[in-house]
């Protein structure tokens, strides 16, 4: 494909490893903060092709690792429920609440569905009038913009039985969350692109200033993610903490302003927990008044939700990039793939399970 | 966008039925339950849709084959259970799946398929035409492949119970002497070769469910491979492994392998062939082609001395024509599998967690 | 609604996010939506800028390059 194939040449791949290496004259830390990008830096090995002076800190974003456990129950609920169509997208399934995850339930009879796009949520909605057809919407501002049209789209059919469960996290709160923690220790951020399509670049300024950090804006192919490294590697040996541009092809600087308009119309910010994290504020989206009918936290009772979080699990200091999940004593043993005990060894862009598939390997033993 | 049912293009004579079946264009109860209506289906609908490939079969409780003179020391023997949705997919239904994927068992042992028996649980309510549209396609699956159908069984079950139609056939072969082919017999430094393109009945079956469209004809690689087999061990006797990658595709049968044998399998993806249609489908759904399931594609682990001979005989057939070498065993990292990307890292790779993708076959 | 070729594989997409968007335009495609169009001339402009480091021996500590976008 065009615009793809050519981003993930090995032999400029090969130049821009070189060039980070050559400009970097100490360590750095450079944390993403985007699971798309975490997904490409281990589908593409390239935090172990890097030589030892840039660190890659995997952060808070997946949305699947940082969606509060209360909302996992609350959609646990849910989907157990008689006559409901439970809609997610595939990686939510395997997310564990205190009590199981989407795929137990299903298990016990739950109509619980996969769907790529949450128009195919509506359609099932138009399609079985006699259901109650409800879409968990998790995921950063890239999403947040389908899941506002299809509520407005079944708001102007008069689909009452659809309604959406949101649990919509942004990513300035997460940058400041991270940078505000005392035991910070990033240096540099590379912003995810996809996210910035829609909602530009204005809003990095205040955080680059306020904590000192440049914020380069990458992409996801190989060359976009070691070209936003290096930008970062060089205004850090510069000194200098301004917003850069480097997925330019894909994000314009003011973002996309139809789809900004449909957040407006549709969500309104809230103060949002995050799991691991805790509360930010102003941190999320929720349904405005005008969509309530369509809010599926209000619609269905579920009773008093009672979270229980394994104790030992260590996720939010991984996901603010304190802990490495190899230096987490459950890492491997309690906590694996198959027996995740936090969101982030579930998801295939949380830090953890990326780590897990170098753990029983060591790189450099295969490397030519 | 979901579950939108087509009628794939499938390339099967159009099945007529020499006798009408009485009165009924759908299964009932009664198919299933031994009786006469029973034996009209078998009489009327079965045998004459399995054509020649049924011209051993015999009413009988079971099914004697009789090999003599043959006095073979080694039977191989499979069983696999199909219950794919949709039943009819680009480049097949679930009936040459049902026959070949057995058939392929039975070849990745090196053995000779001889025979099948094929069970059928049907729900009440199946169209009559749909099955025989089905039995057609095992009979000349059957006949391609060089088996026999000799014996099967039908029930029914009532209507909401069973999705249409789950078939299992199991199969018998004869390994002939001096073949030895399993995991454990891979050796640090043998060959891994692949016998062509990956993803592709995985990707035709979800293009159905997810409503995709392909711009070039995308369809499922389901096929028999007992000639191919065949051909590579006139090429090298001594073929190490042999797996077919359905469910779980090309990462799952590696780490078994390598799990097994306690050895480290390397390849490059770059040298695994990926239709670029498969590639475009796996970005839009989230895979990776190599968990992705394969109906008519083998892996093989091969000492590196015969290597080239067995590639220039896979090479030869239809079905192996792209048949490629994707990789090594080794000594280092055993029971990992270790891929190297295009940009020279390495990453591990796993079988897929749970299943991507239900009811692929 | 248009239908959007991902490389083989064709799908329909929503528009409204991207009325700009026509005929032969290259998209970036999340969740069933298009949520931007890909300026080509910048996607050139990158590669040209890698071709070019690619070319040349990495410069000293604290040369930048122009900035983009």
């Amino acid at each position: 494909m065009k615009y793809l194939d050519e981003f993930g040449d090995p032999d400029l791949a090969r130049a821009l490893f070189d060039q980070i290496d050559a400009v970097s004259t100490r360590p750095w830390a450079v944390m993403e903060v985007c699971g798309g990008q975490t997904h490409s830096i281990i589908r593409n090995g390239i935090d172990q092709l890097l030589t030892g002076k840039v660190e890659l800190i995997h952060g808070p974003g997946c949305p699947v690792c940082v969606t509060p456990l209360e909302m996992i129950d609350r959609a646990l609920v849910i989907a157990a429920m008689p006559g409901v169509i439970f809609c997610s997208f595939g990686d939510m399934l395997r997310v564990p609440g205190s009590h199981g995850d989407l795929f137990t339930v299903r298990a016990r009879g739950g109509d619980v569905r996969v769907v790529y796009s949450p128009l195919d949520a509506v359609t099932l909605a138009a399609n079985n009038p006699d259901r109650e057809v409800v879409f968990f919407a998790v995921g950063f501002e890239t999403t947040a913009p389908a899941n506002a049209m299809a509520v407005h789209m079944a708001h102007r059919r008069g689909l009452r039985n659809f309604s959406m469960l949101v649990s919509h996290v942004l990513v300035p709160p997460a940058i400041d969350a991270v940078m505000s923690s005392p035991n910070a220790r990033v240096h540099g951020f590379l912003a995810a692109g996809h996210v910035c399509s829609v909602m530009g670049t204005a809003q990095y300024r205040p955080l680059a200033e306020r904590h000192h950090v440049p914020i380069v804006v990458t992409g996801f192919e190989p060359l976009d993610v070691l070209d936003g490294i290096r930008r970062c590697v060089l205004q850090l040996e510069a000194g200098t903490a301004e917003v850069e541009n480097a997925y330019a092809r894909a994000v314009p600087e003011a973002g996309n302003r139809p789809a900004q308009e449909m957040l407006l119309e549709v969500f309104e910010l809230c103060d949002r927990q995050w799991r691991g994290i805790g509360m930010l504020p102003a941190s999320g989206l929720r349904l405005t008044a005008d969509f309530a009918d369509h809010d599926a936290e209000l619609r269905f009772d579920v009773g008093e939700v009672r979270v229980a979080e394994p104790t030992r699990c260590r996720a939010g200091e991984v996901l603010q990039g304190q802990l490495t999940p190899d230096a987490c004593e459950c890492f491997g043993k309690d906590c694996t793939p198959r027996t995740p005990m936090g969101a982030p060894m579930v998801s295939s862009e949380g830090a953890c399970a990326a780590y897990f598939q170098y753990r029983r390997l060591d790189p450099s033993a295969v490397r030519s | 966008m979901t579950g939108r049912h087509v009628e794939a293009e499938v390339v099967v004579d159009g099945w007529t039925c020499p006798t009408p079946l009485r009165h009924h264009d759908r299964i009932v109860i009664g198919h299933g339950g031994g009786g006469m209506l029973s034996a009209e289906l078998v009489e009327h609908l079965f045998l004459p849709a399995f054509g020649p490939a049924a011209s051993m079969a015999t009413a009988t409780d079971a099914h004697v084959l009789d090999l003599r003179p043959s006095t073979p020391s080694r039977i191989a023997f499979s069983t696999d259970t199909y219950v794919v949705r949709p039943l009819f997919f680009p480049g097949g239904n679930i009936g040459e799946l049902a026959v070949y994927g057995t058939v392929n068992d039975l070849a990745m042992r090196g053995a000779v398929p001889l025979a099948l028996s094929t069970a059928f649980v049907l729900e009440e309510g199946l169209e009559i035409d749909v099955l025989g549209r089905i039995a057609t396609a095992m009979g000349h699956a059957a006949t391609r492949a060089g088996v026999q159908l000799v014996t099967g069984d039908t029930k029914v079950v009532e209507h909401g119970h069973g999705d249409g139609v789950y078939i299992n056939t199991a199969g018998i072969g004869v390994v002939p002497e001096g073949v030895d082919i399993r995991p454990d017999r891979a050796c640090a430094g043998d060959v891994v070769i692949v016998s062509g393109p990956i993803g592709l009945h995985g990707i035709a079956v979800m293009s159905v469910r997810e409503g995709l469209e392909f711009g070039t004809e995308l369809r499922s690689d389901t096929a028999p491979l007992g000639e191919l087999v065949q051909a590579m061990l006139v090429a090298c006797a001594d073929v190490h492994v042999l797996r077919d990658p359905t469910r779980g595709g090309l990462a799952a049968s590696l780490c078994e392998i390598a799990e097994t044998a306690q050895l480290g399998i390397e390849f490059d993806e770059h040298s695994v062939p990926v239709p670029d249609a498969v590639r475009a489908a796996c970005g839009f759904l989230g895979l990776d082609a190599i968990h992705v399931a394969n109906e008519g594609k083998l892996v093989a682990i091969v000492p590196a001395s015969s290597a080239e001979e067995v590639l220039v005989a896979m090479r030869q057939m239809d079905v192996a024509s792209e048949a490629t070498i994707i990789g090594r065993v080794t000594d280092a990292h055993p029971g990992i599998v270790v891929a190297r990307t295009r940009l020279g890292g390495a990453r591990v790779v796993d079988r897929p967690l749970g299943e991507q993708l239900p009811r692929i076959c | 609604m248009a239908t959007v070729d991902f490389g083989g594989v064709t799908k329909d997409v929503c528009l409204e996010f991207t009325p700009e968007v026509g005929l032969e335009d290259y998209v970036i495609v999340h969740a069933g939506f298009a949520i931007s169009k890909v300026d080509e001339a910048a996607a050139l402009e990158s590669l040209r800028l890698f071709a070019a480091m690619a070319t040349f021996a990495p410069g000293p500590v604290g040369e930048r390059d122009e900035a983009e976008g």
